[in-house]
């Protein structure tokens, strides 16, 4: 018996529903899915569970992934499929990498936070090093994003220095004076 | 104790269920298995979830009175719940089974035994997930029965230890404590830490040798000029006959001392 099969077969007939269903949501930024972009969504989909060896039972990530992302600045209707099908792969790929202590809600909330700031739009970035060293962080038995449910994280993990308002300064003044 | 329905037995065509009826249960452990704060889990988990809901099914159908056909197969999501139930009263009379165990317990200066019993054992009473891997016993039940049931596992596995282990502490006590660990120190000088075997094995067996030279049972010394005696005989017989009288005194010596016959023939 090949229970994920069965699970596939089952949860194919319900997906595209709901997914298509979204674009009343998104329609406000720009954003849509035709249905042939919801069925490679899928497809895609299904191709991240079974690389990372996971099973979703219920209704799945998709919905709440598209609901998260869809006020992005840097999300447009032209990279919509293409950029849903790369955070979907990111997302799972991060359950495994923090061995499942992540709530999905806690995850998206980091991720969003990270992709809308330090990332500029930028997935490779995004799972490469941000998600590569909160989950490295999770695996050595950090859990302060219990408390803060995924938002405001990074910062104390990121090994970059970045503009703060005294650095601002600072380089405003090499600059001009 | 009732006997197990097997896996195959369940599915069909053969069997009641079709594999994706269970599906729905799988999916309502896994949300509590997540808390529905996670909408995916590992192969791994799914695999044990799976596990979990046709242990339970089996546990509640091989509780049932009477035969179920598919026509009067109660939802699996209900199959599952019932099953659940049976393994936590299962889990409780297991305990009650371990509490008359340790009850005036000894190991008789085996410390395999001792160990198996005192320390092994309540990891399964602490440790043991009843929802979610029911089919997981937990500890590796060092102290071999004389005829366990390797196929359990789970609470099935532990309970019928139990159970065995009873039996068996029963059958001991009929002999000095003394007498049993000098049988195990003429088998083994250093048994107390070397001894990983069955206890009540050799005691049987000497047992059934003095019922053989018409000593008293309590007795488990044999002098030389008796083991000639006994050695003689055997002469002749080939091992299937001696396994035979072997089995038909470990029977008589089950009925003076109170022990399930079927156990003891099955030692043999």
């Amino acid at each position: 018996m090949d229970i994920y099969a069965l699970i596939w077969k089952e949860k194919e007939k319900k997906e595209l529903g709901t997914l298509l269903a979204c674009n009343e949501k998104t329609q406000r930024f720009g954003l849509c899915l035709t249905e042939e972009q919801a069925r490679e969504l899928v497809i895609c989909r299904n191709n991240s569970l079974k690389k990372y060896q996971r099973v979703e039972f219920g209704s799945g990530i998709l919905d709440k992934l598209i609901y998260v992302f869809c006020d992005s600045p840097y999300i447009d209707g032209g990279s919509y499929a293409e950029t849903l099908e790369k955070l979907q792969d990111v997302f799972y790929a991060f359950k495994n990498e923090t061995q499942d202590k992540v709530t999905d809600d806690e995850i998206l909330n980091f991720m969003k936070e990270q992709f809308d700031s330090v990332c500029c739009g930028d997935i490779e970035y995004l799972g490469g090093t941000c998600l590569e060293r909160f989950s490295r962080a999770v695996r050595d038995g950090y859990r302060g994003y219990e408390k803060s449910q995924g938002m405001g994280e990074y910062e104390q993990f990121s090994e970059e220095e970045r503009w703060d308002a005294d650095l601002y300064h600072e380089v405003l003044a090499e600059l001009f004076w | 104790m009732k006997n197990r329905i097997k896996v195959q037995d369940i599915f069909a065509p053969e069997g009641f269920l079709s594999a994706d009826a269970l599906l729905p249960a799988v999916a309502s452990l896994s949300d509590r298995y997540t808390s529905r704060e996670s909408s995916s889990v590992t192969y791994e988990t799914a695999n044990m979830l799976m596990e979990a809901v046709l242990y339970c099914i089996q546990e509640c159908l091989g509780e049932s009175e009477h035969v179920m056909t598919s026509d009067a197969m109660p939802e699996p999501l209900v199959l599952y719940e019932k099953g659940y139930e049976a393994v936590l009263a299962k889990v409780k009379s297991a305990n009650a089974l371990y509490e008359e165990l340790i009850k005036d317990f000894t190991d008789y200066g085996c410390r395999n035994y001792g160990d198996t019993v005192l320390k092994g054992m309540p990891a399964f009473f602490l440790k043991y997930d009843a929802r979610f891997c029911p089919q997981d016993h937990i500890i590796t039940l060092d102290y071999p029965l004389l005829a366990g049931d390797l196929e359990l596992c789970g609470v099935d596995q532990i309970h019928d230890y139990l159970h065995k282990l009873l039996m068996e502490k029963r059958f001991l006590g009929h002999f000095d404590k003394a007498a049993v660990s000098g049988l195990l120190s003429e088998l083994c000088p250093e048994y107390g830490e070397l001894y990983l075997d069955n206890i009540c094995r050799p005691v049987l067996s000497r047992a059934a040798e003095c019922l053989i030279l018409d000593k008293p049972l309590t007795d488990l010394r044999l002098s030389n000029e008796e083991k000639r005696e006994l050695q003689e005989y055997f002469t002749g017989m080939d091992r299937e006959k001696i396994r035979d009288q072997k089995r038909a005194l470990a029977v008589l010596l089950a009925k003076k001392t109170g022990v399930e016959e079927e156990y003891f023939r099955a030692a043999f």
